[in-house]
């Protein structure tokens, strides 16, 4: 075996049992999990919440109105909504005073007597004197609710002064729309979007890994370089030996785990069957069997990977200790993560000006075409894009490798920029 | 092949406009043990890398067994001086992992590492991660992580640094029984006895400069003989014999530096002549220790 392949080897079981490399593994996609269900989980049990609350109509024509838009609701939605007498305080209250004694009815400290809202119809209600709804906190379903019902009310008081006695009726007519698509269920519209969902997939799990595992290998070199562990490496191979062995060894480890990612995936896929979480990682399963696609995908994968283990590579053999690394982690950090403002722009126009022009910032490029590649961008594009980030990553891999020989023995002080770039050496 | 097992031929290395080793010339002739001395800052780890291909010397020549270092690295094994090893590895996967490096299959490392583990009393030890081994159990871990490969030449950097006086004993055992084997051994330390008793060959650096090469017997004719007396009686008449050439009183005794060639005697008959009444007489020759200090003190008086 190569000496590269042993310190691949080495690297990748050091990785992999680590506590925290077992802890991220399962973590982050319970992580990823969490984070699409609960908001899902949340916002359905604020549709189902109920909602308690009070008129106090001062005009007098509109309490009924809303009691009867209340039972009309609760007929679809039993105990949606519930309608109490309004407090005796706050009814009689001035409306100077008002806010004051509403916030005690309005705050939840006051438990199962607390209300939600309070909805005040002043006497002379209309356009230029609205209704209030008064609320310590959002209740968006209600304040809609409300709204319709008054409108509702408006409009039937409009048309009876246009001389419909039976217009009240109307308010029974209730239009269904029933939203279609017309691709819905054709596999290549599954798989369209499994194509953008899979590359996408992949340029999140290419920032995850390659920040996960280049932080270790940042630590394991500033490590080796305080126990001297290093000078016994470098008796035993060259410098571009141990720095390709390093990183071949975290490509193993991410590689190893997006491996155990997708096949979990399509394990849960198998015995949830028939779900649309399944169906949806059929579909991503099915976009993977694309072999251009796939190509695409694992190149820029790979580069990604080269080029974040080479950059953090390059900091560790520059550090002396942690606390010398976090003066450059920092910044580094933010020029990686600097895309993930454009994300949004970048996904709602994958193939636009801002998509295009950030695919040719050389680090980005792998995680900026991963994201727009299920988009089918020009080939001309994939192609510069593709030996870009080639280019990019032999030339990091390279410089760690400069970077190391140089100053993996030495505490001096780290080269500056210009002459880092030069191959130039600190006097 | 070369009867020389390392040979430096006026080498220099700078690192900017600090020059770190400066026209060093030695050689090593094969089997031998070679104490590297000098004190901190003295070009002993620099000169020591370039012997292992890690530096290369900016003039002059480095020969490790008869060809470039970088092409001898299987030869070659190396103890760093403070503990080069992954705390959380297992002893013996950490023996293994440098010998695989050093070009053997890993079976016959892992199963190497196990058969040296026992060899030195670290049997039951072989499955414990580094980090829970004492001090000199995980020296005596990289010291066969150094050897496992079989290596004809041996490089350690402090082998006894902080460790105890029983596991410096069985450190310096080891070197022993690793010579009788045919290995060729260049150690550094900063303690002399360790020096006297294992090297057949010493090379003193200070500043990056070889002040002293060759073995204890020529390093002790560096300074004269001394003879220490013990009297409550004044001894400076002493001063006046043709033998002596300084006098001091240290506490209860008299030190005489003695001229080359003296053997003292003159100076027990003078004190019968006297009749002072002696409590202890000795004449011995100087220390190494004695020795290094008074070479390195005249090399900072020379600057």
């Amino acid at each position: 075996m190569s000496r590269i392949l042993i310190i691949a080897r080495h690297e990748f079981i050091k990785f992999v049992t680590r506590r925290g490399f077992l802890f991220t593994l399962i973590g982050v996609p319970v992580w990823i999990a969490l984070a699409a269900i609960v908001p899902a989980k949340l916002s359905s049990a604020e549709k189902e919440r109920q909602v308690v609350f009070s008129v106090i109509d001062r005009n007098g024509a509109f309490a009924p109105v809303i009691e009867q838009a209340v039972i009309r609701r609760n007929a679809q939605q039993p105990g949606r909504f519930v309608l109490r007498e309004a407090p005796p305080a706050v009814l009689h209250t001035s409306p100077e005073r008002f806010a004051s004694y509403a916030r005690n009815y309005l705050s939840t400290e006051k438990g199962g007597s607390a209300l939600d809202a309070i909805v005040v119809i002043p006497k002379d209600f209309d356009a230029a004197h609205p209704a209030q709804f008064w609320s310590g906190h959002s209740e968006a379903a209600l304040e809609d609710f409300v709204q319709t019902a008054l409108t509702n009310a408006l409009r039937l008081r409009a048309m009876k002064r246009l001389g419909d006695a039976n217009a009240s009726a109307v308010l029974d007519v209730e239009a269904h729309v029933q939203p279609r698509n017309p691709s819905a269920g054709l596999p290549s519209a599954i798989k369209g979007v499994a194509s953008v969902s899979v590359a996408v997939g992949m340029a999140i799990l290419l920032l995850i890994v390659a920040i996960m595992n280049s932080m270790a290998l940042l630590q394991g070199v500033i490590e080796e370089k305080s126990t001297r562990m290093i000078e016994v490496l470098l008796s035993c191979a060259t410098p571009w030996e141990i720095v390709t062995g390093k990183i071949f060894g975290v490509i193993g480890v991410a590689l190893f785990t997006v491996v155990l990612w997708v096949g979990s995936a399509a394990i849960l896929g198998s015995v949830f069957a028939g779900s649309m979480a399944a169906s949806m990682i059929h579909g991503a399963l099915a976009a993977l069997s694309d072999p251009v696609l796939t190509g695409l995908v694992m190149l820029y994968f790979l580069c990604g990977l080269l080029i974040y283990g080479a950059i953090f590579l390059i900091i560790g053999s520059m550090s002396a200790s942690l606390a010398d690394a976090q003066a450059y982690l920092g910044p580094s950090m933010m020029i990686i993560m600097l895309p993930n403002l454009f994300i949004a722009a970048i996904l709602s126009a994958p193939n636009g000006a801002l998509a295009t022009a950030a695919s040719y910032f050389p680090v980005y490029t792998p995680y900026i075409m991963l994201m727009r590649v299920g988009s089918h961008p020009p080939a001309i594009e994939l192609m510069t894009t593709a030996l870009l980030s080639v280019s990019v990553a032999a030339f990091l891999v390279w410089k760690a490798g400069q970077t190391f020989a140089r100053h993996a023995l030495t505490t001096e002080k780290p080269p500056r920029l210009g002459s880092w770039f030069s191959g130039a050496k600190r006097s | 092949m070369s009867d020389l097992a390392l040979e430096l031929t006026n080498v220099t290395k700078r690192f900017g406009s600090f020059t770190a080793v400066q026209d060093l010339s030695l050689a090593l002739p094969r089997g031998r043990i070679l104490g590297y001395l000098g004190p901190n800052g003295a070009g002993k780890t620099t000169s020591i890398r370039m012997m292992l291909g890690i530096l290369k010397p900016d003039e002059g020549a480095v020969h490790i067994l008869g060809g470039e270092a970088t092409g001898q690295r299987r030869q070659i094994g190396y103890l760093p001086e403070e503990r080069g090893l992954y705390k959380r590895m297992r002893a013996d996967d950490a023996i293994a992992y440098i010998a695989t490096l050093k070009g053997m299959p890993r079976h016959d490392a892992l199963a190497k590492a196990r058969v040296l583990l026992d060899r030195y009393g670290l049997g039951k030890f072989s499955r414990t991660r580094i980090e829970g081994l004492s001090k000199g159990m995980a020296q005596k871990v990289q010291l066969i992580s150094a050897i496992a490969h079989d290596p004809e030449f041996l490089i350690l950097d402090e082998p006894f640094s902080g460790l105890d006086p029983v596991n410096q004993s069985e450190i310096e055992q080891t070197i022993r029984e690793l010579a009788a084997g045919g290995i060729t051994i260049l150690f550094s330390t900063h303690t002399m006895q360790h020096a006297e008793r294992l090297a057949d060959q010493l090379i003193v650096l200070s500043r990056g400069r070889k002040l002293f090469d060759g073995n204890l017997d020529q390093a002790r004719k560096l300074l004269p003989r001394r003879a220490r007396i013990g009297a409550d009686a004044d001894l400076s008449f002493l001063q006046a014999s043709p033998q002596v050439t300084s006098i001091a009183h240290e506490g209860e005794n008299w030190i005489l530096d003695l001229k080359e060639g003296a053997d003292g005697r003159d100076l027990l008959t003078q004190c019968f002549e006297r009749r002072v009444p002696l409590t202890h007489f000795d004449v011995a020759p100087p220390s190494l220790h004695d020795v290094f200090v008074s070479l390195i003190e005249r090399d900072r008086t020379a600057a």
